[in-house]
């Protein structure tokens, strides 16, 4: 099946027809789960912990009937001032943060402000992952939304906001390596994003 | 020094300190068949200029050496007092001693070479004078104002390391090339180039209007192979340069004023950018132009091109990414798919490979260091270093001690105490090349590390079979120090089962040839007897010289060569099925009974090494960027043994209050609230508090005079840390951090998952959900492996 699909894109790349995958950025703290994330959907599995990310990574993710470059970027405070630079063509937004850590949920707010207020990024769906919920101590979604300042989010139906013009924006709780709540999460976000890739549409 | 074999085994540190040799097997079959039965390949790492405590100081004068096959003068050639002549312990062949040896050699009056204590020795030829080396660096000016600061405030410091009559030279690049004018006073000169295109090396040097040629050194002899006989240097003026090169590169006494002015007066590139681009940064056309003026000025003469450079090239030769930011940098998967963002890895690895190779043939060293957030395609780049003996380091930011301190101790001199030849001079080797000689039992393969083959195929040496560079027993390595490790791979002869007499012995000789710091020409020869098994239908004699440590690091290099050319996966399956082998031979067992298997002592660790590399960075990338991933593998293919082994099985020391500091195993089993772990892994150190440790500290426990012990506790960790990072190249990233916390996952990354896996629980803070395979898992499938009939 992955061939045909691999062999589908080939033949319209040679036609001039084929749009780029989406582009889609995996941002957030350190620690929050970026990386690990990354690493689930690229390989259907848990790898060993990931060191803390400094240098970008890119992956080709395959998502059903989409196919996704996923820029997964570093996230202490030294690397996030690189952020701004892969804000282009973006058509979509990861934002994951730590539901355990609480002490950071400030620090997070603040990165996660900065980031909806860029224009660059203006109309592009932003996913928010509430990771580590497999913890006892983990924050709840009522918590999670007061620290992180998300009391008002699109909902969790991709038709409702369709010609909302409204940027769509949803929490979900997951865990990561638990491959817990992921798909509905991802369900969400491809919605957005098939509409985004023209051309998508014919497979 | 013979690697001396007591009976209760074998010792391999003393081969290690007398002659900077690890053999992975000590004593050695007499056959292929037996051989290949042994898994692991024949094999040493050897240190060319590794600091040997009882080596004599630099005899002065040439080496005598056998008119046959050119093997130098050593112990172990047999020496007949009465008629004044020696036969070679390589060819056999006798040799009549010079005059001046024969009027006075006697049995109780031996030149050094033939003392049996001095295996390893150096001669300072006689009649070579390169003159002292030059350093010129070529510095990235498009980087942000608080980087380049920090750069600034280094390269001024580094102005006080360089030796006073070194020559010095100073490049600057952006979008354009720099090259600074060092002679005019009045105010700061340069001469410019576009960086968009390539100037072929004579362009440079009309522009630059340097006329003259370099003197003809010793290139000829060198380039032939250190066997050649030294030609002297000729034509060397006062400072030894090309006529018109002087106004670039200046003895440093005489410049330091204008290097000064010049490096305070840098400022960031000035050109103004797209929103959306990256800055016009041309590494590769300033590398080029560095490259030709070291060989239109100096020729084959030390010389060091030391690249600072703080993102990837964008523009003209050697290019690494597009200048638009909607372009990314290519990733390992990009790579792996030749995707449109990988489309620059070919053409620009060639560009720098090519300038590596007009490097290698004058001597010339290039430096990487590389101080950015982001990749600045040090894949591409990594050939120069490579191939010329260079030094990468990878950090964060130019302000950054893995960046700083590093960059001080290339600079690090001979002790004081050092004879006085060495005395006060740089530790670091210019121009090397090796050379490596065999008795007719064996030949070489080839060899992996900082190395170019100089492809002398015709020596008797030389196998059919080829490993890594091979096709020759001749390498040029450029620039070495005390720690620069070459492993090199043997093949045996003989396919003939029969036992070789046990009175026989096998031989290698290793001869470097350098430039010392002096600027003279040196010497190193090292020459390691060793023994065959008398018995092919014992293992026991070649299993008991098994050194774990350096086949480790054999089959490490191995693998780290394969990565080029094969994807990791049949890597993996190359070192499992290796490791299987090895065990089904030497283990002993009763077929198809895995509790009876027994590992006898000496491959004891051998499995644990083999686990860890697996899972290392060196072979998976992980989540390591192209430019990560071939730094780490270019330094594991340029340290000695134990830096390796560190590398591939990183250390675990606990701290606690029930214990002195205890080594532990590199499992989540030692991960526990109440210790503080110290973890070394070569490139970064971590001290990593458990988290009744970090509340303690937290509520301030440490202050309190009632709890003196708790700050003991605290500091110990922190004070081995810093010895650890004391004297290592390059200085390791220092991490401190609490149980739990994002950088807790320095260690985390590095710990076998014992408990975790799909049935752990991420609760305890000491497991964590993985799919790994653990170590004990991994052995339990190897030993049923092993012992299936």
């Amino acid at each position: 099946m992955e061939y045909v699909t691999t062999w589908f894109y080939d033949v319209l790349s040679f036609f001039g027809l084929y749009y780029k995958d989406a582009k889609v950025l995996f941002l957030g703290l350190d620690g929050a789960g970026k990386t690990t994330l990354l690493k689930v959907l690229k390989n259907g599995k848990v790898d060993k912990m990931a060191e803390p990310t400094t240098h970008a990574g890119k992956e080709e993710l395959v998502y059903g009937s989409l196919k996704i470059e996923a820029h997964d970027l570093g996230g202490h405070a030294g690397v996030r001032r690189g952020w701004k630079e892969f804000f282009f063509d973006v058509d979509g937004v990861i934002f994951i943060v730590d539901s355990v850590d609480r002490d950071r949920f400030p620090e997070a707010k603040a990165a996660l402000d900065g980031l909806l207020g860029s224009e660059r990024l203006a109309s592009v769906p932003f996913l928010v992952l509430g990771n580590k919920i497999d913890v006892p101590s983990s924050a709840g979604d009522a918590e999670l939304r007061a620290g992180i300042g998300l009391m008002e989010t699109t909902g969790t139906d991709p038709e409702a906001t369709k010609s909302t013009g409204v940027r769509p924006i949803e929490l979900f709780l997951v865990s990561i390596t638990k491959k817990t709540n992921i798909k509905p999460a991802f369900d969400w976000l491809s919605a957005y994003l098939k509409r985004q890739v023209p051309g998508a549409s014919h497979f | 020094m013979a690697a001396a074999t007591a009976s209760d085994g074998w010792d391999f540190s003393i081969l290690e300190e007398s002659d900077g040799l690890r053999f992975s097997w000590n004593q050695w079959p007499s056959s292929r068949a037996e051989a290949q039965k042994a898994v692991v390949p024949l094999g040493c790492l050897y240190s060319p200029l590794r600091q040997i405590e009882n080596m004599p100081e630099a005899l002065q004068y040439d080496p005598v050496r056998c008119k046959t096959c050119k093997a130098v003068l050593n112990p172990f050639c047999q020496v007949d007092f009465t008629n004044k002549v020696w036969s070679c312990c390589f060819c056999m062949g006798r040799n009549a001693f010079p005059p001046h040896y024969a009027a006075h050699i006697t049995e109780s009056n031996l030149p050094a070479e033939l003392i049996q204590q001095y295996s390893t020795v150096e001669y300072e030829l006689q009649g070579t004078e390169a003159g002292p080396p030059c350093f010129l660096f070529v510095v990235d000016t498009t980087v942000d104002k608080d980087e380049l600061e920090q750069l600034k405030d280094s390269l001024e410091q580094s102005l006080s390391l360089v030796p006073d009559d070194a020559l010095v030279g100073l490049i600057t690049f952006g979008k354009m090339v720099q090259v600074h004018e060092l002679s005019f006073e009045a105010c700061p000169k340069s001469v410019v180039f576009r960086g968009s295109r390539a100037y072929d090396p004579a362009q440079v040097r009309e522009m630059l209007g340097i006329r003259g040629t370099p003197p003809a050194g010793p290139a000829a002899a060198a380039a032939a192979g250190a066997g050649a006989a030294p030609a002297a240097t000729t034509g060397a003026t006062a400072s030894g340069l090309a006529k018109g090169s002087e106004r670039f590169l200046r003895p440093a006494a005489d410049c330091s004023m204008q290097m000064s002015t010049i490096i305070e007066g840098m400022s960031v590139d000035p050109w103004t950018r797209k929103d959306d681009e990256r800055p016009a940064r041309c590494t590769g056309s300033a590398i080029a132009t560095a490259v030709s003026i070291l060989s239109g000025s100096l020729g084959y003469r030390g010389a060091r091109l030391m690249l600072f450079t703080g993102g990837p090239g964008t523009t003209g030769p050697g290019q690494v990414v597009d200048a638009s930011l909607r372009c990314s940098m290519r990733s390992h998967d990009d790579i792996s798919k030749g995707k449109d963002d990988a489309k620059f890895v070919e053409g620009a690895t060639e560009f720098f490979t090519e300038l590596a190779t007009t490097c290698v043939s004058n001597g010339h060293v290039v430096d990487i260091f590389a101080c950015a957030l982001d990749q600045v395609g040090l894949l591409e780049m990594k050939p120069l270093a490579a191939r010329t003996g260079g030094l990468l380091v990878l950090a964060d930011s130019f302000g950054q001690s893995v960046f700083k301190e590093s960059f001080r101790r290339v600079f690090v001199r001979h002790d004081a105490d050092a004879p006085p030849c060495d005395a006060g001079f740089l530790t670091m080797g210019f121009a090397a090349t090796l050379e490596v000689q065999t008795s007719p039992e064996y030949k070489i393969c080839g060899a992996i590390g900082p190395c170019t083959s100089l492809h002398k195929k015709e020596s008797p040496c030389v196998s059919a079979s080829e490993l890594g560079e091979g096709g020759t027993n001749a390498w040029a390595m450029g620039g070495v120090d005390p720690s620069t490790t070459v492993a090199l791979y043997f093949d045996l002869v003989s396919t003939d089962p029969k036992p070789i007499p046990i009175s026989k012995r096998r031989h290698i000789q290793l001869v470097t040839r350098y430039q010392h710091a002096s600027g003279k020409f040196r010497l190193r020869v090292t020459t390691a007897p060793g023994i065959w098994c008398p018995d092919p239908s014992s293992k026991a004699a070649l299993a008991a010289s098994f050194d774990q440590e350096a086949a480790a690091v054999l089959m490490a290099r191995i693998a780290t060569d394969r990565t080029a050319t094969e994807p990791p996966g049949d890597i993996l399956q190359w070192l499992d099925r290796s490791l299987i082998r090895l065990c089904s031979h030497f283990a002993s067992f009763t077929p198809d009974s895995p509790s009876s298997f027994d590992l006898g002592s000496t491959f004891s660790i051998f499995p644990q090494f083999m686990y860890h590399l697996r899972r290392s960075q060196f072979i998976q990338p992980g989540t390591h960027s192209p430019d990560e991933t071939i730094y780490f593998r270019s330094v594991l293919c340029r340290e000695d043994v134990s830096n390796s082994i560190v590398m591939i099985q990183p250390s675990l020391i606990s701290y606690s209050f029930s214990a002195p500091p205890t080594p532990v195993l590199l499992d989540t089993s030692s991960i526990c609230p109440d210790v503080i772990l110290l973890l070394d892994t070569f490139f970064t150190v971590v001290v990593w508090r458990g988290s009744t440790i970090a509340a303690w500290r937290e509520q301030g426990y440490q202050d309190r005079p009632e709890h003196e012990g708790f700050k003991h506790l605290l500091r110990a960790p922190e004070d081995d840390a810093q010895l650890i990072m004391a004297d290592r190249f390059p200085v390791p990233r220092y991490i401190i951090c609490d149980q739990d916390k994002s950088q807790a996952r320095f260690l985390m990354a590095k710990v076998n998952p014992s408990s975790g896996g799909a049935t752990g629980s991420a609760t305890d803070g000491k497991n964590f959900n993985t799919d790994e395979v653990s170590f004990s898992v991994f052995m339990e499938a190897l030993i049923k492996m092993a012992v299936q009939s």
